[in-house]
């Protein structure tokens, strides 16, 4: 154990710096506090992903001659400020589903060659470990779902939250050393999966193109807008997370 | 920012070739989560935060973590590490 004292020693400083850049990043903002519509939006990451410019109809242009989308404009194009997040679960939705059939061929596989057996004495975790776990999980839990159901209006979405939200699950197994749900994630993630499945058909069937928007996308910017965009993204996190967390709950075993 | 941009790659692309020279397996893990928590940092200086969310709890949490469970799978069918 003593062996490793340096590294740990190393591994804390490294964390505390993260920290503390992290605070200065923060404090340090040029923007004006969460609300979107009244931030010097040129000073922002956001500004860059405004100029959806993907069809020519609809757009104005500002005074660098780019293409300017204006918020809270009704119904345009797919409703999604992020244009990341546009092109990831509506222009290109189709490798968005093979990106998570790939997911799920992993998380099959693991559950296949993983051979059920008894698990061998764990050491116990220590007692700052068990007391701070379900605090941190609980504020790991809440950034996940916020990460989620913000996709279309800030960077990240279904795989970032889905992977917080495995994370906190990750650690609750690695305090407790328990990991009996391995059930209830498999239901959760064919669910998952056979509603973006029925999403695709049902775009198919209005719209006439497999994962076509087919839902009302109102106003640009809002908190609740662009609904086709929120529920991939809801879909997509619930599968992530659940396949993330039946894979460590296999490895862990019963 | 750059000066700290280049700093942190260079400790980067140390640890990750510490990586391959470490005795213990359970170093060379820790030095890996090291160096994907660095770059999870970089993510955020270069204002891609989609990707420093998924790198910090992708490869720096279940990546580890995955690997720590499966040396101990080997531990327990009799693996042992050459000291």
């Amino acid at each position: 154990m003593k062996r490793n004292e340096p590294l740990i020693n190393l591994f804390g400083l490294i964390l505390i710096i993260l920290l503390a850049v992290l605070v200065y990043l923060a404090l340090t903002d040029s923007g004006q506090g969460l609300t979107m519509l009244s931030a010097d939006l040129e000073q922002r990451v956001s500004y860059s992903y405004l100029l959806k410019n993907v069809t020519a109809a609809g757009q104005t242009e500002n005074q660098h001659g780019q293409a300017e989308v204006i918020l809270g404009r009704e119904d345009y194009e797919n409703g999604a400020v992020n244009i990341v997040t546009a092109i990831v679960t509506d222009y290109r939705m189709l490798d968005t589903f093979g990106e998570i059939l790939v997911l799920f061929a992993a998380s099959a596989g693991v559950g296949l060659l993983m051979v059920e057996r008894k698990r061998g004495k764990a050491k116990e975790a220590s007692e700052i470990v068990k007391t701070a776990v379900p605090i941190i999980i609980l504020f790991t839990l809440i950034t996940g779902f916020y990460i989620i159901s913000h996709g279309h209006l800030t960077p990240g979405g279904g795989f970032p939250g889905g992977a917080v939200i495995a994370s906190a699950f990750i650690l609750q197994f690695l305090a407790f050393q328990k990991s009996s749900r391995n059930k209830v994630f498999k239901i959760l993630e064919s669910l998952a999966g056979i509603g973006l499945l029925a999403m695709g058909l049902i775009g198919l069937y209005l719209e006439g193109s497999l994962f076509a928007n087919f839902l009302p996308n109102g106003s640009l910017g809002a908190t609740i807008s662009a609904a086709g965009i929120m529920i991939i993204y809801a879909l997509i996190g619930i599968k992530v997370a659940a396949e993330l967390s039946s894979i460590s709950a296999d490895f862990i075993g019963e | 920012m750059e000066a700290a941009i280049i700093v942190l790659g260079l400790i980067m692309l140390a640890g990750a070739i510490s990586v391959l020279f470490q005795k213990s397996l359970k170093n060379a893990i820790i030095t890996f989560g090291i160096v994907s928590l660095i770059s999870a940092l970089m993510f955020t200086l270069m204002k891609a935060y989609d990707v420093a969310i998924t790198e910090a709890s992708i490869g720096a949490l279940l990546t580890i973590a995955l690997f720590f469970w499966a040396l101990k799978r080997l531990e327990e069918d009799g693996y042992n590490e050459k000291k």
